[in-house]
Formats: C-alpha cells, structure tokens, sequence
C-alpha cells in the first residue's frame, strides 16, 4: 500500500481536521504514521489540545441574580 | 440528541411559563453577553445587544418552529442585533462584519520549516519549544488567561465566533454552523485558525518567561 507521506509543514495545517476526526481513513492514517516519527509534531498537536482545554476554561461573565431574575420576569411579560 | 425535551420546553416558554423563562435566562444570558461582548467593546452597547436578543427571542416565539435548537436561534439573533448597533456606533465594534476572514495563509510561519531548496524541505527546524508543566486541576494564573482572551479579541469576526461557541462555550460542530450560517469546512478552516492563533500567542508568552 502507498501512502500519502506527510511532512511537518502540511501536518500542522491538517491538525485540526484531525483533532475534529474529520479525514478519510487514508488521511488520518497518514497523520498517524507522520505523528509516529516527528516528536516536534507531537509536541505541536498537544500545544494545540492544550490551547483548547485553556480557552475552555476562560470564565463567564458573572450576572447577578436578581438581574437575571428581572430579566426573565420581564420577558414573561411580554 | 432527541427533540422532544426542547418541543417541550418550547411549549413551556409559549405558554408563558415563569420557570421556563428563569431556567432559559439562567442558562443563556451570561453566554450571550460573552460573545457580544467580543463584539461591541462598550459594555452598554453589549448589554443592549443582548437585551435587544431576549426581546426579539420572545417576541418570535411564537413563530418558532424549533427546526434548530433555542440557544442557536438566540445566537444568529444575537450576531444580528450586533452587526446593527455596530453600524449605528460603529466606533464600538470589534470587526468588519463584511470582512473576509477566510486568509488562506499558513497559520505557522514558514521560515520555521526547512525551505524547498534544503534536504529536510517541509520539516521543522527547530521543535517548538516545550511548554511549562500546568497541572490541570490547578487553576490559571490571570495573566495566562488575560492573554489568551486577548488573542481571541484579536481574531477576525468569525474565527472569533467560531472559537467562542466551540472551545468556550462547547457546542457541537453542526450548532455552530447552524447559529453562524456557515458551510461545515468553512467552519473547520475557521476553528483551525483561531486556535491556531492563540497557540502561537501562548508560545509567544512562554517565550517571553525568564
Ligand atoms: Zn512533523
């Protein structure tokens, strides 16, 4: 079988089609066999799930409930 | 995901019932004040933006035929009422609704891979570096979390969204093209962006650390 062999440069642009499972089985084969033998691009794929986790933990603005509790009654009222 | 606890709650808030509308508010309202918020930079001006969304919400109610969910339907409000206030002041907004954010550009530097005219063409020259150690439990420090919200703010319109609704506020893929009316790739090329962006900006950070 001949595979698509991927290099550092196109792996970090596919990064997140992979990270989103969003390749055909070749595709992502490739990634795999590309991330088997590049630490750097191991390295590159956990900065970016690293990146992830942190935005996802960047807090909501905090409403006070009684706004939030006026706000609904207003709209009931409507 | 089944219909039916949204068909029921749909029926709740058209009938105008009190707990439906404080549960609908407690769960949406601070999420929609953080995305117009990356908007519209004065904070009157987001508030009004969000309000102006409830208000529309209900007032539509009615009309609603729940063929996407509540929270996508009030995000697509939301970026409306936006984009309008932001033509009325628009000293206050954030972005060039009409701009295109679909640069096709690399998202790492070229010069940091090894040129076509060199054995190793396409590899790295240099890994990028390791980052600190962050155990997970422990909380971010504000100037980390500063900056990545900073880098986000930076980003263009859409990307901006997209980051929002996927990485900060954790919907699916398919609700968030829905909310934005955007193609299923499109939004990939945009989440792949941003993150992409705000990854180089943390590097960029721990750089910068002694
Ligand atoms: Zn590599």
């Amino acid at each position: 079988m001949t595979m698509e062999a991927i290099r550092c440069r196109d792996f970090v642009e596919r990064v997140t089609e992979y990270m989103e499972e969003a390749q055909p089985p070749e595709g992502r084969a490739a990634m795999e066999a590309h991330l088997a033998e590049c630490e750097a691009c191991t390295r590159y794929l956990a900065q970016m799930g690293q990146t992830v986790a942190w935005v996802g933990r960047l807090p909501l603005p905090k409403v006070e409930v009684a706004a939030r509790e006026a706000l609904a009654r207003r709209l009931r009222g409507r | 995901m089944s219909a039916n606890p949204e068909a029921a709650r749909l029926a709740a808030l058209q009938a105008g019932d009190a707990a439906a509308f404080e549960a609908l508010v407690a769960e949406q309202h601070a999420g929609l004040l953080r995305l117009a918020r990356l908007f519209l930079t004065d904070e009157r001006l987001a508030e009004e933006a969000v309000q102006e969304t409830w208000l529309a919400a209900v007032r539509g109610l009615e009309r609603f035929e729940g063929r996407s969910s509540l929270k996508t339907w009030l995000v697509s409000i939301l970026m409306n009422r936006a984009r309008t206030i932001g033509k009325r002041e628009a000293r206050y907004l954030t972005i060039d609704f009409e701009s295109e954010d679909f640069d096709d550009g690399p998202t790492v530097e070229p010069t940091r891979f090894y040129g076509r005219e060199e054995e190793w063409d396409g590899y790295w020259r240099e890994y990028p570096a390791a980052w600190p150690n962050q155990p997970e439990a422990e909380a971010l420090s504000g100037e980390l979390l500063a900056l990545i919200e900073a880098s986000i703010r930076r980003l263009p319109a859409r990307q901006r969204a997209v980051i929002l609704l996927r990485d900060m506020q954790h919907w699916g893929a398919e609700e968030v093209c829905n909310a934005l009316d955007v193609s299923e790739t499109n939004q990939r090329v945009l989440l792949h962006r941003a993150r992409a962006a705000v990854r180089q900006a943390l590097e960029s950070y721990f750089e910068e650390q002694p």
